[in-house]
């Protein structure tokens, strides 16, 4: 079970700490356009465009790290003085119950609404803008799933602490890891995998992406329910570093 | 189906508060307790799950809202900034420039806190930093305690209420939806009483918002060294004069050195956006590239040329942009102005490398990355907030909470006045638990549009950007208001063992106290914050 929040941490973990770095970009680009418009009265729409893209892919991509890192704020006055136990129990029942159904919600309503903008490939709404709307818009379930992801990893590891190893494992690996899996696997099996033959239909662009992302994101479906199995077979292994998930950049925790 | 939806409305609000006060993150608390109340709802028969399914428009709205843009880059700003150790500098040298006077170190934590206000707006950073370095100082020399605690805690908040603050531009930006979608609906029903004249009123914008918190803030800073210096006076011995230091003595060259970078970084970004010319978004970009040069510079004093050349270079580019023209779009360039867009190029060149020696001495400091990541944590961590907070709104919405919101509001005794204190003591109380993002997100876009379409007892509507600027105060009070005000956790934090926490609390009272003075000040006065917006952006 550790293997498996491990994975699914790092992976968080590597998108967010990549996609940080679009700060800078943001920061450069936007300078860029002020300096062009107000000292050489010139504008570039893809400069301009690039921010929002920047922006709206930094943050979409980022939460699920920001979890990792427990910087989604939270109203800390029992919290912050509460044992560990109160705080696996809020975690644990704050993932199955509150996160992992949001996630699921946006995934299903955003999916239509990506779709369509897939369909057209749709382009900025000016003619000379960057054509990758679609793209942006596919953040959207993207910021689901990996939320999703993230918020199985805070209910293993809450469980880890709640639970023995092999009460865990049976309750992480069938309650928690199985479902999400199958889930997963229905949903893009059902929407992608069947329908992949769509996506050669519509354009050479962004086919290769999609034929991609439809096997793919099955396969992960199917990986994690063989792990759920397994795990609850095995039980939750070492739950050493479990209640302590690694925190390797100094954070601030930012204002109130 | 208007009796169950309203109760399923207060239930919602209900829950959503006793589950966030479990401790589980604030966006997601919000996002799930709301979908969970769409599903009930919609088992009873009383919501059409069409409002959930508005919630990726919704998000999509926010990836692209160009305001928000502003947000990260602030947030880049204030966090380079405080890895500069721009905040420590400044305490260490104004509390040796004051400390000689009685009450002085006091004196120096409020001007510190109003410039740190004023460049970094991160209130919690503020307050810690505060609390390291200058609690341990003052209490050593003698300060009351409370005086000493009170005085940090309230100067740490200034953040929230001096521009550029993120509190403001996300404040502003709700606001000015509130505004639009208010003037919309008062547009309608002139119309459909056959009365064509309403014209709506401007657009607010984020400027606006800085400029009307302007005067404001400032008086308030002067408040609380007003206050200082009377406590200074009728109780010496609560804030003792703190002798220099005679090993490390003043010179004007540290305090130019401690006072000249964030000035001139506040001149430039607020300069711009306040004379009007970039939007916050663009003086943002501005602002993190000064902290890139500023960081670099304070990296490596030894080698300070490249970034003074970059600076000047900077300042000339902006001179050379006044005296000439330089647009290179247009088809016949005289001479004069072409030298002049070569020269343009040239020292557009010095600003770039200045900016490469900077970064590349931050990232070998090894601070670029953290600062990346922080950066990132801090934009997501209020960007999924409004996500989340959407999802709860549009529940709510769904459920009919907005003719109950309005109900409640037109049915409160003394029309607009009274709507509105009824608004400001919630979202006072509201303040104790929740942080501003979730009250801005959640409480705002109910109430502000209803607000702004209520007769004042001068027969106008009330002026949006006062209604922000009072929001704004109030809930800076609230985040100082014991036992629950943010601020003071902040400040337990980092307070020595030895200080008291009754100690903070009866510090802060009187502050307390000042801010109510303020908000009822700005009640009797709304040209404190609407006067400096009018003058700047016109009516």
């Amino acid at each position: 079970m550790n293997a498996i929040a491990g994975t699914l941490d790092r992976t968080n973990r590597f998108i967010g700490q990549a996609v940080s770095w679009l700060i800078l970009a943001m920061v450069i680009v936007q300078f860029g356009v002020v300096v062009m418009r107000y000292v050489f009265g010139v504008g570039d729409l893809w400069a301009q465009e690039s921010i929002i893209y920047m922006h709206g892919t930094l943050f979409m991509l980022a939460a699920a790290y920001t979890l990792s890192e427990d910087g989604h704020v939270r109203v800390d006055i029992f919290y912050r003085a509460a044992s560990p136990r109160y705080r696996a129990l809020v975690n644990f029942f704050g993932s199955i119950f509150l996160l992992i159904p949001v996630a699921i919600t946006i995934t299903l309503s955003s999916w239509g609404y990506v779709e369509n903008s897939w369909r057209i490939f749709e382009r900025s709404m000016e003619s000379s803008g960057i054509p990758g709307v679609f793209l942006l818009k596919t953040a959207i379930p993207m910021f689901a799933l990996l939320i999703a992801a993230q918020g199985v990893v805070l209910a293993l590891r809450a469980l880890m602490v709640l639970l023995p190893s092999r009460a865990a494992g049976l309750v992480g690996g069938l309650l928690v890891v199985v479902p999400c899996g199958a889930l997963l696997t229905y949903f893009t099996g059902t929407k992608l995998w069947v329908n992949r033959g769509d996506f050669a239909d519509v354009g050479e662009r962004a086919t290769a992406l999609a034929m991609v992302l439809s096997t793919v994101l099955p396969l992960i479906g199917i990986a994690l329910v063989v792990a759920g199995v397994f795990v609850a077979i095995r039980g939750a292994g070492d739950p050493g570093d479990a209640a302590n998930p690694a925190h390797d950049a100094d954070i601030s925790h930012p204002a109130a | 189906m208007g009796d169950l939806a309203s109760i399923l409305d207060i239930l919602m609000f209900a829950t959503a508060v006793v589950l966030l006060l479990t401790g589980f993150p604030v966006a997601f608390t919000l996002a799930g307790t709301g979908l969970a109340f769409a599903v009930i709802g919609n088992m009873l028969g009383v919501f059409d799950f069409a409002f959930v399914n508005a919630l990726p428009q919704r998000i999509y709205g926010t990836m692209t809202n160009e305001v928000l843009i502003a947000v990260p880059l602030f947030v880049f700003m204030g966090v380079l900034l405080e890895r500069s150790r721009v905040a420590e500098e400044l305490l260490e040298t104004m509390g040796q420039l004051f400390g000689p006077m009685r009450g002085g170190v006091g004196i120096a934590v409020c001007v510190v806190g109003a410039l740190l206000a004023a460049s970094t707006g991160i209130v919690g950073a503020t307050v810690v930093t505060m609390g390291l370095l200058s609690l341990p100082t003052m209490l050593r020399y003698g300060y009351a305690p409370s005086l000493a605690a009170g005085t940090i805690a309230a100067s740490g908040t200034l953040g929230q209420i001096i521009p550029p603050s993120i509190v403001l531009v996300i404040l502003g930006d709700q606001i000015s939806n509130a505004y639009q979608e208010s003037q919309r609906v008062l547009q309608e029903q002139a119309w459909a009483e056959g009365d064509f004249s309403f014209i709506p009123g401007p657009p607010v914008s984020v400027g606006d918002l800085f400029a009307g918190a302007l005067i404001p803030g400032l008086m308030l800073v002067g408040a609380y060294i007003l206050y200082t210096i009377i406590i200074a006076i009728i109780r010496p011995s609560a804030a003792p004069p703190v002798p220099r230091d005679p090993d490390n003595p003043m010179t004007l060259f540290r305090v130019l050195h401690a006072l000249v970078p964030p000035i001139a970084l506040i001149v430039a970004v607020l300069g711009s956006i306040l004379a009007g010319v970039a939007t916050p978004t663009e003086a943002a970009a501005v602002g993190g590239i000064g902290a890139i040069l500023l960081a670099g510079y304070r990296l490596n004093e030894a080698k300070p040329l490249v970034i003074y050349v970059a600076t000047l270079s900077l300042v000339a580019l902006l001179v050379l942009t006044g005296s000439m023209d330089l647009r290179i779009s247009r088809t016949d360039i005289p001479d004069n102005d072409q030298i002049g867009i070569y020269v343009a190029y040239g020292l557009l060149a010095l600003v770039c490398l200045g900016l490469i020696v900077s970064l590349a001495r931050i990232a070998g400091a090894g601070v670029l990355t953290s600062v990346m990541r922080s950066t990132a944590q801090i934009t997501c961590m209020v960007f999924v907030i409004l996500i989340g907070a959407a999802l709860f709104s549009l529940v709510f919405r769904g459920l009919g909470g907005e003719e109950l919101v309005h109900e409640i509001l037109t049915g409160i005794p003394g029309g607009a006045l009274g709507a509105m204190i009824a608004v400001m003591l919630m979202m006072f109380v509201l303040g104790f638990f929740l942080d501003f993002l979730e009250i801005v997100f959640v409480v705002v876009p109910l109430v502000a549009p209803v607000l702004l379409m209520l007769e004042m007892p001068d027969g106008s509507t009330m002026s949006p950007v006062w209604l922000g600027i009072m929001m704004a105060v109030n809930l800076q009070t609230s985040f100082l208001t014991p036992p629950f005000g943010f601020a003071l956790f902040y400040l337990r934090g980092v307070a020595p063992p030895e200080v008291k926490t009754t100690a903070i609390y009866r510090g802060i009272i009187p502050f307390v106290f000042i801010q109510m003075l303020m908000l009822v000040t700005l009640w009797y006065m709304p040209q404190l914050a609407t006067w400096l917006p009018k003058v700047i952006y016109g009516d």
